[in-house]
């Protein structure tokens, strides 16, 4: 609480030149590469996270949170103009977003995408500061064994439903912890190194995200970009009545809070991610709505109803990520991952430590929704046109920035071949169905719960039996197996 | 362009992957004992996930086999045929490889523009000549963006050979 009543300092603070302009820069960025077909939050942060080297923690931040809330509604711009969605979270918008785009209201549809987003985001991040530090003090309560306990649960709802194949999702995330034990140990030791200098210091966090994120993405856009849209096709079938109106906002209020609810829960949870939340708050409000029967014949509603989950989800996974440092999608791990580099370490400790840093979060988070709103509608047009960039044209750019990228991590030439090798594997996963964001998360917690085995072993003099069979470690433990087992039974 | 069967490459994948964690399973045999009491040297983590992924691994490779009978998922897209471009992404690395070792011989003015002029040249749908114009045009701005953006800005010392760094 005592981060609330701080919050209107914190939010002066905020207002410094240069927090503003990484809030702009962010969700400008955001918007534009969440709008390109294949690029995903996750995939919109990797590609950025290089500018964050030089920013202070709070900018750095900032900075991506503006990112990851704007890429969501990026994600919508393709999918109602051109039946191709941004982001998997915005695949629902297609379903009332295009066929009112079709009907000749484009800007209407888009313009519900984004209030609906901004709502969302709004309500999320109120519900974050609350239900954060609550869970942040119950978290304050746990042990390392509990932490490690935790750690566990998260990896098992990630394993079991991120990807088609839950066998696949558990390979894929058992891929990432191990990728994190390469290099020193903590303990003085060096693993997996096999004496090459450029593996003991381990892997860095910015060469598996773009690897594995961002290198599949422009090896696809620069080799498959066959499907490429007309260059002459219109857009934007103009139209007398387009554009959404005041009077009609009311209408939506319903959708927004059970949505905003709805989605900032699914978000909490790891590994549920936006996909999922807008595609539950869909199907959903279908049933609530008392226009539900009219849902996929172009309404306000059913545009309204996953764009404002999809974007509920961003603050809602920062609830798990910062309180209990667990990230539930790619974009939070990323988040994580850099508030390591910096110095900062997730956890409930965050929000006894450095609540001046969960302030200037949750300011952020605000102004970045008040800038979406600003800078989405001032420019819907120009953001529309990023739908018809040539993709293999795109890919050259993206290509290069990569690798510009991960060479000013430590201007090391290895950490790019790393990056190169790994975007080559991730392709190749990316065919056969192996998801790479798992592999993140599990690169992201692996440390995490290794430190935290280890010290709860220490503490207890080695003996793991001790430390699996307290009450809480062993209640959630329970929960972690029958996450799987779930996942076997619904998913096979 | 080589075509696979999506089963049929998970499984080759799979069972090289299988191969590579047995041997870094008898990695951890190597690693450093615990010299603190309670704690389990440094082998422990790493066995635990080598014992897990192995796990996982073996699945998936009873998943690929012919008629699979374990966890077999909804996926119905695994007798489909998946097309790799291995040339082209071959031709990518090697491309990429070139730009950074040769970075501090040749310079970031230089090479950034060759790498970018490259890759868009047999990208471009005008004539060859049009396509010239336009990559050599594209490349050279795109340079001074990253030049900007980067050392100018981000204060990132990449090696240059004319263009002033201004890192402070």
């Amino acid at each position: 609480m005592e981060i609330l009543f701080n919050l209107p300092n914190f939010v002066l603070n905020i207002f410094t030149l240069t927090t503003v302009l990484v809030i702009i820069s962010g969700v400008f960025l955001g918007i534009i590469l969440g709008a390109l077909p294949g690029f995903g939050s996750a995939q919109s942060l990797a590609i950025l996270f290089p500018l964050t080297f030089v920013m202070s923690t709070s900018d750095a931040l900032i900075f991506l949170l503006a990112v990851y809330s704007a890429a969501e509604y990026g994600g919508s711009i393709p999918a109602i103009l051109i039946k191709t969605p941004g982001t998997p979270a915005n695949a629902i918008s297609i379903f009332d977003g295009y066929t009112m785009a079709q009907n000749g209201q484009p800007k209407r549809a888009l313009q519900v995408s984004l209030i609906s987003g901004v709502i969302g985001g709004l309500t999320s991040t109120i519900i974050f500061i609350i239900s954060g530090t609550t869970l942040a003090y119950f978290g304050l309560k746990f042990g390392p064994g509990e932490m490690f306990a935790l750690g566990i649960f998260g990896l098992s709802i990630i394993g079991t439903f991120f990807g088609k194949n839950i066998v696949k999702g558990f390979f894929a995330t058992g891929l990432g912890l191990f990728l994190a034990t390469i290099g020193i140990s903590g303990f003085g030791g060096v693993r997996f190194s096999f004496n090459q200098a450029y593996l003991i210091d381990g892997i860095p966090l910015v060469v598996i995200v773009i690897g594995l994120l961002a290198c599949p993405e422009a090896f696809k856009l620069l080799i498959e970009s066959k499907n490429e849209l007309n260059k002459n096709e219109k857009l934007f079938k103009e139209s007398k009545n387009d554009g959404f109106k005041l009077s009609q906002i009311k209408n939506l209020i319903p959708t927004w809070i059970r949505c905003s609810m709805l989605g900032t829960l699914i978000g909490a949870i790891p590994g549920a991610g936006a996909a999922i939340g807008s595609m539950i708050a869909y199907s959903q409000e279908k049933k609530w709505c008392k226009n539900g029967e009219k849902f996929g014949t172009g309404i306000d509603e059913g545009i309204a109803a996953p764009e404002t989950a999809n974007n509920s989800v961003v603050a809602g996974t920062l609830i798990p990520t910062l309180a209990l440092g667990i990230p539930g999608s790619g974009a939070a791990a990323i988040l994580i991952g850099l508030m390591i580099s910096k110095g900062v370490v997730p956890g409930p400790f965050l929000f006894v430590d450095e609540k001046d840093l969960i302030s200037l979060i949750f300011g952020g988070l605000i102004f970045t929704n008040i800038f979406l709103l600003i800078i989405g509608f001032s420019a819907t047009n120009l953001f529309a046109k990023v739908t018809k960039i040539s993709k293999k044209k795109l890919g050259c750019f993206v290509l290069l920035l990569i690798i510009i990228g991960t060479y000013s991590y430590s201007n090391y030439s290895a950490h790019v071949v790393m990056s190169l090798i790994l975007g080559c594997l991730g392709y190749i996963f990316l065919k056969i169905n192996i998801p790479s964001i798992p592999i993140v998360l599990g690169f992201v917690m692996g440390p995490i719960i290794e430190q935290n085995l280890n010290r709860a072993l220490t503490i207890h003099n080695g003996d793991l039996t001790i430390v699996l069979f307290r009450p809480i470690t062993i209640t959630i433990l329970i929960f972690a197996v029958l996450t799987i087992l779930y996942g076997i039974k619904t998913r096979t | 362009m080589i075509k696979f069967r999506n089963r049929s490459l998970a499984l080759a994948i799979s069972t090289i992957f299988f191969l590579i964690l047995l041997f870094l399973f008898y990695e951890t045999f190597n690693m450093a004992p615990s010299y603190l009491p309670g704690y389990p040297g440094d082998s422990f983590f790493p066995r635990l996930i080598l014992i897990f992924l192995i796990f996982w691994n073996v699945l998936l490779i009873f998943q690929n086999l012919k008629k699979p009978f374990i966890l077999s998922s909804s996926e119905k897209d695994r007798e489909d045929f998946i097309e790799i471009y291995y040339k082209e992404i071959l031709k990518l690395f090697i491309v990429s490889l070139i730009y950074v070792y040769s970075i501090e011989l040749i310079g970031f003015e230089i090479l950034t523009s060759l790498f970018l002029f490259i890759l868009l040249i047999e990208r471009m749908d005008y004539t060859f000549k049009k396509s010239l114009i336009f990559s050599s045009l594209i490349s050279i701005s795109t340079m001074f963006i990253f030049w900007i953006i980067f050392i100018i800005f981000l204060k990132i010392p990449f090696p240059l050979k004319f263009l002033p760094s201004l890192i402070y």
